[in-house]
């Protein structure tokens, strides 16, 4: 039986001529570990991504990740599988971050009716692992890539970097009866000194990619440099080419607010 | 739109209860936990899942999952990335299991030539966690596939039931040299038939594999029924070599897997 891959002999070529890896025992449990907290008297599992080289005597940067609507539940697991957990999954080596990952509890509440819980969250994780309070970073798709504005501009002091994906604001949600707690302006402002790299899909169906161009010209109106990608021909599902074709683990890491 | 007024009210109460008074953090480590063993000064990295309400007063089922060609390296991390992981992480509530997901590290070569490493990770999970030695099986894709329909034949004495998803019999990966490493089976259909005859096996496969052919499954079925054995096929119409997706979210594979104990 002959099986042809295309990549077989580059991929055995590469697995053979890798070096032995440096053997460490670390007592902090690492990979993606099960967590929960209570806030409001609910209970709010989640996970917290640890890289397999943690060490508690070095400072690690943290990334909290905020997944879409179709991540969310009560069983704390879902939310690594779609975005930046598998991105983290198919090449761990890229990702030298913690990495917390709240689950929104129901589809229909945004992110920012939780935001107490995810910030309790992240003041866990810097409790539990030691974290660099200079590089705290904000991610998140869809649901999440709206939470990541509002909870990006609301918390501004904190994040040295920000990278909403195929978000929206809170201006096209409201009506006259319910004004949004923020415009796009008002967002705009409040992350005028934050790096932000926003990425849409062009053919976006689910997210009108001009939401995240709203934001981006809001924030450059109000004086800050926002860096945006947008794919053209891709749909909804841009998080996939954020978080798996560009260096964006790198690009937070050389953001501190050193 | 209230939903908005409604939300606003909601994460002010969230704000004032969670300043009062936030949990502290289970003292029980649970997840895709990173694992690693050395062996002549290298590392061998693999991940084990333990369940969310893992309770080490009771016995738990345990499988082994074993990775295709796509995912050999020793990063440790790309196995979860496809099968069985991504079903767990998508619905962790169907599989109330201990996983043991190691890395083939050679992608030349086929899973018995590494069945030191298959067997020292299920060891080494047997004695961290709390594992019922009477429900333990296997379970693999494509390569991993093939791994389970011979690993399966090599130890019997350990799986209560196995799932191979797109494999074949014969070794088809042997370009590459495992040193220390066993050799690649080169038996027959009837030799792994005649092993598995007393073995729960449910085989998968996508009819329409432009990689692995059908066939193989089939034959291997049907080998093992004519011994008097009860392996069930579930094949995919026009599903190519990614069977795996639709197996592992199979509503009654993890009930199946529990059915069988030995």
């Amino acid at each position: 039986m002959k099986i042809l891959f295309p990549v077989a002999a580059a991929l055995a070529a590469a697995c053979i001529t890798t070096a032995p890896a440096v053997a460490r025992a670390s007592k902090t449990p690492t990979g993606f570990i099960l967590k929960s907290l209570k806030a409001n008297g609910a209970a709010y599992p989640y996970a917290v991504y640890v890289p397999r080289n943690y060490d508690s005597s070095k400072k690690w940067p943290l990334i909290l990740f905020l997944h879409g609507s179709g991540e969310s539940g009560a069983d704390g697991l879902k939310m690594c599988q779609v975005g930046i957990g598998s991105a983290i999954q198919m090449n761990a080596e890229k990702w030298p971050f913690i990495v917390v990952f709240p689950q929104k509890p129901n589809i229909p509440d945004q992110w920012e009716v939780h935001e107490a819980a995810v910030m309790a969250m992240v003041a866990q994780a810097r409790k539990d692992y030691n974290v660099d309070g200079s590089r705290l970073y904000l991610t998140g798709l869809s649901q999440g890539g709206h939470g990541s504005w509002v909870i990006g501009a609301r918390h501004a002091d904190l994040w040295a970097a920000v990278a909403p994906i195929c978000g929206y604001g809170m201006e096209r949600r409201a009506d006259a009866n319910n004004p949004p707690k923020e415009t796009d302006a008002d967002l705009g402002r409040a992350l005028k000194d934050t790096p932000v790299w926003a990425f849409h899909g062009l053919a976006d169906t689910v997210v009108d990619p001009q939401q995240t161009k709203d934001l981006v010209a809001a924030v450059e109106a109000a004086g800050g440099r926002p860096k945006a990608t947008y794919y053209p021909g891709v749909n909804h599902d841009s998080w996939d080419k954020a978080y798996h074709d560009e260096d964006l683990g790198a690009w937070f890491l050389s953001h501190s607010r050193g | 739109m209230h939903t908005l007024l409604k939300a606003a009210t909601i994460a002010g109460a969230a704000l004032a209860l969670a300043a009062s008074g936030i949990s502290k953090e289970s003292k029980l480590q649970t997840g895709f936990l990173n694992k690693s063993y050395q062996r002549n000064g290298k590392e061998y990295r693999y991940v084990v899942y333990v369940p969310r309400g893992y309770d080490a007063a009771k016995k738990w089922p345990a499988i082994m999952f074993l990775h295709g060609y796509g995912e050999c390296g020793t990063d440790g991390w790309k196995p979860v990335a496809q099968g069985i992981g991504t079903a767990v992480l998508w619905d962790a509530d169907k599989w109330p299991f201990i996983i043991v997901i190691p890395q083939k590290t050679i992608p030349g070569s086929e899973w018995e030539q590494h069945d030191d490493v298959v067997m020292k990770t299920l060891s080494l999970t047997r004695e961290q966690y709390s594992v019922d030695p009477h429900r333990i099986y296997l379970t693999g894709l494509s390569q991993g596939g093939h791994g389970t329909w011979v690993e399966g034949s090599m130890h019997t004495d350990i799986w209560a039931a196995i799932a191979p998803i797109c494999g074949y019999p014969g070794a088809a990966f042997t370009t590459d040299p495992v040193p220390g490493g066993g050799k690649p089976f080169t038996g027959s259909v009837d030799d792994l038939a005649t092993k598995l005859k007393g073995m729960p096996v449910w085989a998968f496969h996508g009819e329409a594999d432009s990689v692995v052919p059908v066939q193989h499954t089939k034959d291997l079925v049907a080998a093992i029924n004519a011994k008097g054995g009860s392996a069930k096929q579930t094949l995919y119409p026009g599903i190519d070599h990614n069977s795996w997706d639709k197996a592992y979210r199979e509503e009654n594979l993890p009930a199946w897997f529990l059915q069988h104990t030995r």
